[in-house]
């Protein structure tokens, strides 16, 4: 049996920064270099979707071209589920080796079983990311992993946020937003909204809307960023 | 000219599979035309798609539906049919004669007309049009040649005068598709479903299983088909440590993998043993096999095994699986037989060590730790290999085409 530190990684997850992402998606212009090919919906276990990205280097070419997994689980307890799953859920009998260093992408990482990095796992926040190189030529994925973190970790300036039409009422209790969100994953001029939830104090499982609130002295705040698919970015401090 | 044809149903009735053809699709996205035929949009045989199934029309008429409309004709009713252009051999004396004859009949066996040809018929002209009218089949070749494509030509005439002459009406063609059996599930018949066969699929399977007649011979056509298909198109992931590509959940990404044979990205060029067991499943199935694809397991030790993709005995270098899953014939048990396109396994008498004899397992029984079947070339003995290899009926899975 594979064999996981699974504790451990659930305590440099607690220690990490607290983002939450609800309805992620990767615009398809988001990698440059690489052209967007098509994109599959899975549900790989209950409450958790997948979605599976493959870009091509150039149209037609099958020499280089990449695969991207994005699994968005509803809390970070979940997401360690499916991070675990991920790993254990193929045919090789050992564990796949973990990959050390500052490099890395994520909070834990993991590589595949090639001396050319190919294939990188990690989880950040309710996120869980697969990349790999699926071509005919074997290349490394690490700066497309990196760039991924990159923007799943960032804070976004808002910017052109009264283009953005959400049908939220953001005077409500935080609790009262978070359940609105699930089924608001367009504005009211129908385009594609995902949401991000900076909370460094807070714990936060979406499925339940349920925010562990931080001890009395420490900073309470909480800040949804609302992203569409061109860019467009709404910030709100719930209350 | 005063007679036209305007549209051939060759699926005239789509709750019935006995006399006529089967619900079809091309694929998940886009339904086949439907009149099958139709003046003005059909001009090649691909253009006009239809598929028949042996065992259950064997021995039935097969009937189609065709309308016309007719300008000029004297009297009401004439008399319709239609022959097939290409039944006699060009004609040649002496050896290149016989030999001519020969391919002739080869080439037909092959992928000739497998219709016949359409009984006359009188017909009745309302206001210049028949409407749809049913015309029986004679002299079709169903079921004698096994699974295969065929090009139907059909060369329509109408008679004035019952018969003693007869004037061309149009030359139409259609491609045929000959199944073993109804499709079984994940495929289904209903009307309008996505998971009506595939002719993107009955492109691949009727080819590859081109000729045989038992389930078991197609499905081991097909099997040795998708091994072969590395390592060009499809190779054993290694570096992902064998995780599936083409298959999520309980859906089979079949859009995706006609894509990669067709010399697209599809999904890549990796795959599992996962995606080779509901892909061979899934192709046996539209032929009328009755296969799942199921997993033995788990954590179990390896004998050497020659992974699709590569050509030598060292694969991955894993020794061992923490699961395997496999094409599996009834009850996915170790009585029942298997056939897996992801491996060869050695097959002498000393599964265990060099020198390694190539032995693809098709319609293999699992076995036991010690007769000489499947679990024990796959498996070495002891607690940790055989007796670990253990089938998981439970895991048994028709997955969803997509």
């Amino acid at each position: 049996m594979k064999k996981y530190p699974v504790e451990r990684w659930h305590e440099k997850i607690m220690n990490d920064t607290n983002i939450i992402l609800m309805n992620y998606f990767l615009s398809p212009k988001d990698l440059e270099g690489w052209l967007f090919s098509h994109k599959l919906l899975e549900e790989s276990q209950p409450g958790v979707q997948n979605i599976a990205y493959f870009f091509q280097r150039n149209r037609n070419d099958i020499e280089q071209a990449i695969r991207i997994d994005i699994t968005e689980a509803d809390s970070i307890k979940d997401a360690e589920k499916a991070f675990l799953f991920m790993l254990t859920d193929v045919m090789a009998p050992m564990e796949f080796p973990e990959s050390e260093g500052n490099e890395n992408p994520g909070v834990i990482c993991y590589k595949g079983f090639s001396d050319i990095v190919s294939l990188l796992m990690f989880l950040r926040g309710n996120i869980v990311v697969r990349v790999r190189s699926i071509g005919q030529k074997e290349i490394p994925v690490l700066d497309v992993a990196k760039k991924i973190d990159a923007d799943i970790i960032s804070t976004p300036e808002a910017k052109d946020s009264n283009r953005l039409k959400l049908n939220l009422d953001l005077d409500a209790p935080a609790e009262e937003v978070l359940k609105q969100l699930a089924s608001n994953s367009e504005d009211s001029s129908g385009k594609k909204v995902y949401y991000k939830i900076i909370a460094p104090n807070h714990r936060i499982e979406l499925s339940r809307a349920g925010i562990i609130h931080p001890e009395p002295g420490v900073p309470n705040n909480i800040i949804l960023y609302a992203i569409s698919e061109e860019g467009y970015v709404s910030r709100v401090e719930l209350k | 000219m005063p007679v036209t044809i305007n549209a051939i149903r060759f699926n005239h009735n789509p709750n019935s599979i006995n006399n006529d053809a089967i619900n079809i699709r091309k694929n998940f996205s886009t339904p086949v035309l439907y009149p099958e035929w139709q003046h003005g949009l059909c001009t090649l045989p691909e253009d006009s798609l239809a598929a028949y199934c042996i065992k259950e029309t064997q021995g039935n008429t097969i009937s189609i539906q065709a309308s016309f409309t007719m300008s000029n004709i004297t009297g009401s009713h004439i008399k319709i049919r239609a022959i097939d252009p290409a039944k006699n051999p060009p004609g040649c004396n002496g050896c290149i004669g016989i030999i001519v004859r020969i391919l002739f009949i080869l080439f037909n066996a092959v992928s000739g007309n497998v219709l016949g040809e359409v009984k006359k018929k009188n017909v009745t002209v309302v206001n210049g049009s028949t409407g749809f009218i049913s015309f029986n089949l004679k002299h079709t070749l169903i079921g004698k040649t096994g699974v295969g494509i065929h090009t139907t030509m059909w060369l329509w005439q109408y008679s004035e005068d019952d018969g003693k002459t007869w004037k061309d009406i149009a030359t139409t063609q259609h491609r045929i598709y000959i199944l073993l059996e109804a499709p079984k599930s994940a495929w289904d018949l209903t009307a309008g479903s996505q998971q009506n066969p595939w002719t993107d699929v009955l492109n691949y399977v009727c080819t590859w299983a081109m000729l045989t007649k038992t389930r078991d011979d197609a499905a081991a056509a097909i099997t040795l088909n998708v091994y072969n298909l590395g390592p060009s198109i499809l190779i054993y992931d290694c570096p992902g440590g064998g995780s599936t590509h083409y298959t999520g959940g309980s859906t089979f990404h079949c859009t995706q993998f006609i894509d990669r044979l067709k010399g697209g990205l599809g999904n890549g060029q990796y795959l599992n043993c996962t995606d080779c067991g509901t892909i061979v499943s899934s192709f046996c199935n539209i032929l009328g096999c009755d296969l799942w694809a199921s997993r033995m397991g788990f954590y179990f030790d390896l004998n050497a095994i020659n992974a699709i993709g590569y050509n030598n005995w060292i694969s991955c270098g894993w020794n061992g699986f923490s699961y395997h899953e496999v094409a599996w014939k009834d009850n996915c048990t170790d009585a029942d037989a298997i056939f897996d396109a992801c491996l060869q396994v050695d097959g002498d008498a000393d599964p265990a060590n060099a020198p390694h004899t190539p032995l693809l397992p098709v319609n293999m029984i699992f076995g036991t730790c010690t007769s000489n079947e499947y679990r024990w070339r796959l498996s070495p003995p002891g607690p940790s290999g055989c007796q670990s290899c253990n089938p998981q009926p439970g895991t048994r899975i028709r997955r969803t085409i997509a």
